[in-house]
């Protein structure tokens, strides 16, 4: 059953089961961006989530087919997450706890090249982090990005050139060919 | 995800975009009982069971009226003269009044069906 089919089930017949389908199906997408913003803190991050879930069932009718559903639903993350960051001024999104980067040996685990990748995303400017991640690890496209994040299609594009430009030499160690 | 024009590119930022796409999507979150937690959130399923009470008190209201309207019709009076009757009540629509009646029903319907309408209609 297509998302499109289980929203018109939940609609109309206030079908929790259907709704807990499409929760099933993008909870790992709302939550690794959550945790992105968070930086970490996951318990914030699936707070927000829930929240995001709970939201998008009140606002269901008004989910029109023009993006996707689950980029519709991280435009209400990035929401939730400006507003509690907002509410709560101790929430910090920079990076400065974060341990410095070590690279790690080509020939190690595809969970080390993560965590580098993710300290080294830490250590660009927010805008650029944040595009770099719906980008490459969130698989987005540019359009979906200034979507969910609201910003013109040419400011996205620069966030994300600047961000691999200075990606690039922490990653070398990586990527042999760069 | 937009495919970038990669011939455009110097080949280093073709290599750096290449391994991204390869490498950096990340692993599904296990869901850890989340849904469970969302569904628990929500407000319980009771409002379609309002909804058809009160769909069912309407039906049932409307039904009721048409009948006692139509009584006179279907008398031992007015038997044989159903057209007359209709055309009677047509006129009967015609007038200020009725017309006043029957948009303070639909207004007073509005309101009482007001959030089932929210869910159904982009207000």
């Amino acid at each position: 059953m297509t998302d499109s089919e289980l929203i018109v089930r939940a609609l109309v017949s206030d079908d929790h089961a259907a709704f807990g389908e499409l929760v099933r199906r993008h909870q790992s997408a709302v939550r690794h961006f959550l945790r992105h913003l968070a930086a970490g803190d996951t318990a914030l991050a699936d707070d927000l989530a829930q929240e995001t879930f709970v939201q998008a069932w009140h606002g269901l009718a008004r989910f029109q087919n023009r993006s996707s559903f689950v980029t519709w639903l991280l435009g209400i993350a990035h929401n939730h997450w400006r507003n509690a960051r907002r509410r709560q001024c101790t929430v910090s999104i920079e990076p400065a706890h974060l341990a410095t980067l070590e690279p790690v040996p080509s020939g190690a685990p595809l969970s080390d090249l993560r965590h580098d990748l993710g300290g080294a995303l830490r250590t660009l400017e927010t805008e650029e982090q944040t595009a770099l991640h719906l980008c490459y690890q969130l698989g987005l496209s540019h359009s979906e990005i200034a979507d969910v994040l609201q910003w013109p299609l040419g400011t996205v594009k620069t966030h994300i050139n600047r961000g691999k430009a200075k990606l690039r030499p922490l990653l070398a160690s990586w990527n042999p060919t760069t | 995800m937009e495919p970038n024009d990669l011939k455009s590119l110097p080949p280093e930022d073709n290599h750096l975009e290449a391994w991204l796409q390869a490498n950096a999507a990340l692993p599904l979150l296990p869901e850890d009982g989340f849904p469970q937690r969302v569904l628990a959130a929500l407000p319980p399923p009771v409002a379609r069971h309002r909804l058809s009470g009160r769909w069912l008190a309407s039906l049932g209201g409307a039904f009721v009226g048409t009948i006692i309207a139509a009584l006179p019709l279907f008398s031992g009076a007015e038997r044989g003269s159903l057209g007359a009757g209709l055309l009677h009540g047509i006129e009967l629509l015609a007038q200020p009044a009725v017309g006043l009646a029957v948009l303070t029903t639909i207004i007073s319907l509005a309101c009482a069906f007001w959030r089932d309408l929210r869910r159904f209609l982009p207000l």
